[in-house]
């Protein structure tokens, strides 16, 4: 082996940017009106995981709950399916 | 060499045995030996683009993540890229970006893709590309070192490495490199650039979430009507769930499809229909995740959603009447982006 250089000073191929801890969405004080949409990852027996939670919520909670199918579960997800169609 | 603009944290080394042992120890390479990425390596990557350290190649949305041309010009050091090649490494990072690629789902999911980078237009020439014999082997260097820098840019930058946040359940062999070009002088239709809109000077990459080449023995003489059969049956292999899938035609089948006559939409319609089958008998071999989805059993269901979704092209060596069948992950779409080069 050859050393290149006498020293050899390298640069990090990491990314070193400091984004900060991932906030949470600003929570609504209060769940009236609201509806709770369950979406599938599409994972097996997902939805009937999803179904099970929407049934223990409902008991304890007077809130529409919306069941949703559709696999892909954020808009980057609904303009691929939109593609795929 | 002075590089004030670079702003990415230095290591010191004594020799280049201590370059490795860190960036191996750190799972900064892909388990083989890097080139150190020195800042005189990194400004020349830079310098022959003409792209400032921040500027932003690509921004993935889901991990936020900005990337620079300076940690893509790193990566591209690391892997042994020449400067020259830097052009293609961008655009493929940049196409992987973009955000129906689904850069990160594809680098982290059980499912094994990597990311395939398939260049088509004169720059592939000038640059050195191998599109002929052994296109998707070892030994050309352009084609090694372009696919390995998208790699570790995707493991070192942004974070999949393997066994970690890429939970690949088999891996895939091109997570170290998958990069090769179209065969222009074997093509008998205008370059992949050109069927994409490109005028006939542009060259382009196309990346795409790519599981294993599946290569296919060309049978049945040398009528298409005949012998694409054939492929139709492998591309069926990959079940109804791929977003789309590549067919590289080798140049003695290419030369079979020319004799013929046939244009590329009617290979593209003719291998789509042949992989069009009743959505019973895709469920009937346990092909389908969500069967209920189906309602009608009889109805005709393709490999892939439409022709234009099969990409055919010519690629590899002289010798050998072979098709490779590449399918896209069903939850990713090939993106394509011109290669800038600077004049």
């Amino acid at each position: 082996m050859t050393n290149l250089e006498n020293k050899l000073i390298t640069l990090d191929p990491r990314d070193e940017s400091d984004h900060g801890p991932a906030l949470r969405a600003p929570r609504p004080h209060t769940l009236d009106g609201k509806t709770l949409g369950l979406l599938s990852n599409n994972k097996p027996h997902s939805e009937e995981l999803l179904q099970m939670m929407a049934e223990n919520i409902k008991k304890i909670l007077m809130i529409e709950i919306r069941m949703e199918q559709d696999p892909m579960i954020t808009a980057i997800f609904s303009r691929m399916m939109q593609l795929r169609q | 060499m002075t590089s004030p603009n670079l702003t990415s944290l230095q290591h010191q080394f004594a020799d280049w045995e201590q370059v490795q042992e860190y960036y191996l120890a750190s799972k900064l390479t892909d388990g083989l030996p890097i080139v150190p990425p020195t800042e005189t390596r990194v400004q020349a990557m830079l310098e022959y683009s003409g792209l400032a350290p921040d500027q932003v190649i690509g921004f993935e949305s889901i991990r936020q993540k900005q990337i620079t041309a300076e940690k893509v010009a790193i990566n591209a050091v690391m892997a042994g890229c020449r400067p020259e090649y830097f052009p293609v490494v961008t655009s493929a990072i940049s196409a992987c970006c973009e955000p129906v690629f689904n850069l990160h789902a594809s680098s982290t999911s059980t499912n094994g893709v990597t990311v395939m980078v398939l260049v088509s237009g004169e720059y592939a020439q000038e640059i050195g590309m191998n599109s002929s014999t052994g296109l998707m082997g070892p030994s050309n260097h352009a084609n090694a070192s372009i696919g390995r820098a998208v790699n570790l840019v995707k493991t070192n930058f942004y974070g999949s490495v393997p066994q970690e946040m890429d939970n690949s359940t088999f891996g895939h062999p091109g997570k170290y490199t998958f990069c090769f070009a179209e065969n222009l002088e074997a093509g008998i239709w205008p370059s992949l650039a050109m069927d994409k809109g490109f005028d006939n000077h542009s060259s382009t990459v196309t990346a795409v979430a790519a599981y294993s080449p599946l290569q296919v023995s060309v049978f049945g003489g040398k009528d298409p009507d005949a012998f694409l059969l054939g492929i139709a049956h492998a591309m069926n292999g990959l079940g109804p769930s791929a977003s789309e899938v590549f067919v590289a035609l080798s140049p003695e089948v290419t030369k079979y499809v020319d004799d013929a006559g046939w244009s590329r939409r009617q290979v593209q319609e003719f291998l789509w229909k042949k992989t069009r089958l009743p959505a019973k008998e895709w469920i009937s071999w346990c092909r389908v995740e969500h069967p209920d989805r189906f309602p009608d059993k009889d109805q005709l269901v393709g490999c892939v959603a439409e022709p234009d979704r099969i990409t055919v092209f010519a690629a590899g060596g002289a010798a050998g009447v072979y098709v490779d069948v590449i399918g896209s992950w069903g939850n990713s779409r090939p993106v394509t982006r011109k290669i800038e080069v600077r004049s």
